[in-house]
């Protein structure tokens, strides 16, 4: 692996009277302003979007340059597609100047979703289960008995990535909220309540890479992208929309993409100094700080009651508030993920500022039906 | 018996008694639900098989916010449990019954109840279980 971040863009993320699309392009206008390139310089794009739009029509207006442009899709994980496919091209020798794009705007709401798409019969959607906030529920309810964990944790890292959020210009809930008031408000799939799920938004995220070699000709410090390694389910594992399961729970995605992404870049969770984690929910993030070897199962209540997660603590997880305080747009929202991890790592993030010079940083993805993907970054 | 691909039925009556229709492969001895043809695990022929009628809570919670289209059931909407049931070999995802919504604790029994008759208390449901056991 040698590619490296020179450029970073982000539209930022909620709600906006312009159109997804537009959100992709001025991510990518600025991302490349950021590497002091243009579109001309850009030998290869990867762009994914799931309500706004084919994501390699952006060539209408980035420029009609002929450069190859492949639109991908994977859920949640998308970004960490587009990324992949723009890492492959760089590594391959195919293109010298790579950029991901990820751009989204969706409806308000829970996203909607078709029994058929996903192989099932309508009984199942007729019979109130085709709901994806209950498997959120159905599989932490099981986790938190399985490993003897307090649902009060869910709250604390709840409360956590609102205050970072409040600190985050390009974020969308930039108001606190205290523990109580998390775990008091209106329950909506038991052990979760309202405050504790993300929401879908709006926003644009754009990354621009060229070879490592290259990156530190430049003037200014790059960001190394040490592993991007992506994997899909097994058999066994809890996935959303599951009539049924497996007798023995398998490890999931982010186990194997995680263990991949650690043993490429040659470090170890203990290493990482800041880490951005997929907190599609609060158990979302309390299940993936153990899945990605950050802390054994169950003994999250560690991490998160000394501190350890907060901006200055051992290993700062979603310094900008995460998937909570920014909502999810789909397509952007994995490389939102890096493009933190980048500024943290550059020294570039403001207020949220990792202090200590962090040098090594993790982001992880993960999305429906189960897949990940998740990187390493250095500087 | 004989399972269509296309939409296999959920429920049959084995001597008299209402069962879920999975499938067992031959091979891994791995079970689904709803049954289908080929094995997810090691992509063998799978055969029908009727499931127990009895089996555990192994997690639960409670749909509390409408639920959109096509979902049928109850208007206005009725906050509901779900959960998944072990049946030893499969777990099954299902609407429980029996308890207060949110009165159920993982590991308490429960009984199948097939749907799709006269009658039925919840006319959505092809199958529901119910608590056998009094609410804690």
């Amino acid at each position: 692996m040698s590619v490296s971040i020179i450029g970073v863009g982000l539209h930022p993320f909620g709600r906006f009277p312009i159109s997804g699309r537009e959100m992709g392009l001025i991510a990518a206008r600025s991302a490349l302003a950021d590497a002091g390139l243009t579109w001309d310089d850009v030998n290869f794009a990867a762009g994914g979007s799931r309500d706004g739009g084919h994501a390699d029509a952006l060539v209408s207006e980035l420029g009609l340059t002929g450069t190859p442009f492949m639109s991908v899709y994977n859920g949640c994980a998308t970004g960490g597609s587009a990324l992949l496919a723009a890492t492959y091209a760089i590594e391959s020798g195919h293109a010298e100047v790579a950029m991901a794009i990820g751009f989204d705007k969706h409806d308000r709401g829970a996203f909607a979703s078709s029994a058929a798409e996903y192989g099932l019969q309508d009984w199942y959607a007729e019979a109130g289960m085709m709901v994806t906030t209950q498997f959120f529920a159905l599989k932490l309810q099981r986790y938190l008995h399985d490993h003897n964990l307090d649902k009060r944790l869910l709250s604390e890292l709840i409360a956590k990535s609102l205050r970072n959020g409040s600190i985050t210009p390009h974020a969308w809930r930039r108001n606190p909220l205290s523990v109580d008031e998390i775990a008091e408000g209106t329950m909506v799939n038991d052990p979760l309540t309202k405050y504790m799920f993300c929401s879908p938004s709006e926003g644009g995220a754009a990354i621009v890479l060229t070879s490592t070699e290259k990156a530190r000709q430049l003037p200014y410090p790059s960001v190394e992208l040490k592993a991007v390694e992506f994997r899909t389910r097994k058999f066994g594992t809890f996935e959303v929309f599951s009539p049924w399961l497996a007798e023995d729970i398998t490890k999931g995605a982010t186990v194997h993409a995680s263990k991949a992404a650690f043993e490429t870049a040659g470090v170890g969770p203990e290493d990482i100094d800041v880490a951005q984690l997929q907190d599609t929910e609060a158990g979302a993030e309390l299940m993936h700080l153990a899945e990605c070897g950050f802390c054994e199962h169950g003994e999250q209540g560690d991490l998160i009651m000394s501190g350890a997660l907060e901006i200055n603590g051992r290993l700062p997880v979603n310094t900008d508030g995460g998937c909570i305080a920014n909502g999810e747009p789909i397509g952007a929202s994995g490389l939102r993920q890096i493009i933190e991890c980048a500024l943290q790592l550059q020294g570039r993030a403001g207020d949220r500022q990792v202090p200590g010079d962090p040098r090594t940083a993790f982001t992880q993805v993960y999305g429906a039906p189960g897949l990940s993907t998740c990187t390493v970054l250095a500087r | 018996m004989s399972v269509e691909s296309e939409a296999p039925s959920l429920t049959t009556v084995v001597e008299g008694t209402a069962r879920l229709v999975g499938s067992a492969c031959g091979s891994c001895s791995t079970q689904t639900f709803p049954s289908q043809a080929t094995c997810p695990r090691c992509g063998s022929n799978m055969a029908a098989a009727a499931l127990p009628t009895e089996g555990a809570v192994w997690s639960w919670t409670v749909q509390r916010i409408a639920v959109k289209a096509p979902y049928a059931g109850p208007q206005p909407f009725e906050p509901f449990t779900v959960g998944y049931v072990d049946l030893g070999g499969v777990k099954v995802e299902s609407p429980l019954f029996g308890h207060p919504v949110d009165g159920w604790r993982i590991g308490e029994p429960v009984q199948l109840v097939a749907g799709g008759v006269a009658g039925s208390e919840h006319p959505h449901l092809p199958f529901w279980f119910e608590a056998k056991e009094p609410s804690l």
